[in-house]
């Protein structure tokens, strides 16, 4: 979601930071890993908030590149990274993640549909990706 | 060459089977359909454990200072300065404690001093009792002579005894004279003494009593 492991470990523990001062805002009878993954996502959403102020750069409408490589997963990785934030999230929860649909919708509070719909285009735009790339998929 | 049937699908606006159904006779979802499975089997494999093995204790110390932080100042300057609060409570209670038992503790014996009336009431009954006995030595020792020498003897013992115990309670009353133990212990020895020359009087005849 955030593309460097040493952002994800700071994301984690800013996680868990908020976690531990929000806890009692916790509403037992709801799913515990849903309440974390949301605190998650925000967290990411933050950084990345942040990221984007720092480095001035619009990284929800970078094009996809196919110059970084021949190695389809670094492509896919790099193409994940240029999706819109909010449809990244949805398909790294749901592909990636493998979760289901209205968990995702839970967890980033969107409506079921929407999360359908973003995952649809996030497919359609990763989609390129590998008709265009020079390796082939092998599954 | 377009179709919209995949998108319509995908977002739930035509059940599966229709979609299925429509699979078998469209190429454009044929070739959708195996493209997204490819791209969702990739994504799968882009989940790896991160070998981050600081990333425990990291949080583990940002949770801790922050417990830390979040503990009270007074809870945090009390556990400074233990052992300066502990001396003052141990000093708090050896002052509480020192002030109930002087608030508490039992009247000393010269709080128990007679005083003013009940002073001269005592003297007055102890000057009627020496009056008494100064009347009844008069009659009595006289008397003694009469006896035979074992029991003369036996009362002169006694006699002297009694006069003895008063003598010691007048030369203390003459330091303390509002002593009530003492007062009463004179008393007590006075009316042995007046009670002593009675029964001599009596032995030795009562024609010197009657007398």
């Amino acid at each position: 979601m955030l593309g460097q492991q040493q952002d994800a470990e700071d994301a984690v523990q800013t996680a868990f930071l908020k976690l531990y001062r929000g806890i009692g805002q916790f509403q037992f009878g709801a799913k515990f890993s849903t309440y974390l993954f949301r605190i998650m996502m925000n967290v990411c959403f933050d950084m990345l908030q942040k990221r984007r102020g720092d480095q001035k750069r619009d990284w929800g409408e970078r094009e996809i590149s196919h110059s970084s490589g021949v190695d389809l997963r670094l492509q896919l990785e790099e193409a994940i990274d240029a999706l819109p934030e909010r449809m990244r999230a949805c398909f790294v929860l749901f592909a990636v993640e493998e979760m289901k649909q209205d968990e995702i919708a839970e967890i980033l509070e969107l409506r079921v549909g929407t999360v359908k719909a973003q995952i649809f285009h996030a497919k359609a735009r990763l989609r390129v990706l590998l008709s265009d790339s020079p390796a082939e998929v092998r599954s | 060459m377009s179709c919209d049937f995949y998108q319509k699908f995908e977002s739930s606006e035509i059940p599966e089977s229709e979609f299925q159904n429509h699979v078998r006779a469209c190429s454009t979802c044929q070739k959708l359909v195996e493209q997204d499975a490819q791209l969702l089997a990739l994504a799968k494999n882009l989940r790896q454990p991160a070998r981050a093995p600081l990333l425990w204790a990291k949080i583990e110390n940002t949770l801790r200072a922050e417990r830390q932080r979040r503990r009270p100042a007074w809870l945090t300057n009390f556990q400074k300065q233990k052992w300066a609060w502990l001396r003052i409570a141990a000093v708090l209670l050896v002052a509480v404690g020192l002030g109930s038992y002087l608030l508490f503790k039992p009247k000393p014996e010269a709080a128990k001093l007679l005083e003013g009336a009940a002073l001269k009431q005592v003297e007055k009954k102890e000057r009627e009792y020496a009056e008494a006995i100064a009347e009844l030595e008069a009659v009595a020792l006289p008397q003694m002579t009469r006896l035979d020498t074992d029991l003369m003897l036996l009362y002169r013992d006694r006699l002297e005894t009694i006069d003895a115990q008063i003598a010691r309670c007048q030369e203390a009353l003459a330091a303390n004279p509002g002593n009530a133990h003492i007062r009463r212990y004179l008393l007590a020895a006075l009316q042995d003494k007046k009670e002593t020359l009675r029964e001599l009087l009596n032995v030795a005849g009562p024609k010197a009593l009657a007398g």
